[in-house]
């Protein structure tokens, strides 16, 4: 297809459904891969910093007694 | 064999200063190919704008087959010198690996209903690449079902070492089943009439192939994280 109007560019010669299907469902899924990847990283990190929160109240105690 | 034996600790410090120029590659190289594939004025293409899902299609089927040996590699590397990062880097790539075969899948199945055939065929080719997936499926399964990391680690490394028996079966499945496959129809191949759809296909493999290596390598991080301070039991 050569385009004349960016009409003509999404329609994708009748066969948008299929083109775009594979277009947004394979970029969609990299996407949430990130958003899922970012979201462990992010409960890992809170994960040590509970333990180092509850490391410091510790010595805090220690210190008091 | 000594080269195996980095500390996790490095290969962590290591990947870490990887990860932006990855991430910067992989987007320049998908945005170049999906422009030069998807915008391409192109009159001549095999099966009108049908033949555009290729574009993302044979480099998810690639990445697939490509992750899936590089996972046995480093299975067999963990097997063989014991080698806990090894077997990290291979827990590292199956969700991704599995991504892509899932998006192989479905790729496929737009392909194939686009040319007026079923959302499923089940030919060889699409049920050895669903084999795939399984397998994916299952080594990314493991250690959730044997809370043991050793365990989890040697058990996945089993399942890709026999699994990757099905890589060759798809890849020449591919190769000799071309009822849906624009090969037959157009000789020399389903992208030869359109460069710039096959110049597309090749920016995208590679950005794929580089968008794989950044997402395991922060997957990695994530493991050695885990391991390193016992969010899951290890051995």
């Amino acid at each position: 297809m050569v385009w004349n109007s960016v009409g003509e560019f999404f329609e994708m010669g009748g066969y948008a459904l299929y083109v775009w299907g594979s277009v947004l469902v394979t970029f969609g899924f990299m996407a949430a891969e990130q958003v899922i990847l970012a979201m462990r990283r992010r409960t890992i990190l809170d994960y040590l910093g509970r333990v180092r929160r509850f490391d410091d109240e510790e010595v805090d105690n220690e210190g008091q007694a | 064999m000594i080269a195996f034996v980095i500390s996790s600790r490095r290969a962590y410090r290591w990947a870490g200063r990887l990860l932006p120029g990855l991430a910067v590659v992989a987007l320049a190289l998908c945005a170049v190919g999906l422009g030069l594939g998807l915008a391409a004025p192109d009159a001549d293409l095999p099966f009108g704008d049908l033949s555009r899902v290729a574009l993302l299609h044979v480099p998810a089927a690639w990445l697939s087959f490509l992750l899936f040996v590089t996972l046995a590699f480093w299975a067999v590397v963990g097997l063989v010198l014991d080698n806990r990062l090894a077997y990290m880097m291979a827990h590292a790539l199956a969700p991704t690996g599995g991504m892509f075969s899932f998006l192989a899948l479905w790729t496929g199945a737009m392909w194939s209903k686009g040319l007026g055939l079923g959302w499923w065929v089940g030919d060889p080719r699409q049920v050895a690449e669903l084999a795939l997936l399984l397998l994916y499926l299952a080594i990314v399964g493991l250690p959730a079902l044997l809370a043991d990391a050793g365990r989890a680690d040697r058990g996945a490394a089993v399942v890709a070492v026999l699994g990757v028996a099905n890589v060759p079966i798809l890849f020449f499945a591919v190769q000799w089943w071309w009822e849906l496959q624009l090969g037959r129809v157009i000789p020399g191949g389903p992208l030869v009439g359109s460069p710039l759809l096959l110049a597309g296909v090749v920016f995208v493999t590679v950005g794929f192939w580089i968008y794989a290596t950044f997402s395991a390598l922060v997957r990695l991080r994530h493991i050695i994280l885990e391991r390193e301070f016992v969010l899951r039991r290890t051995e």
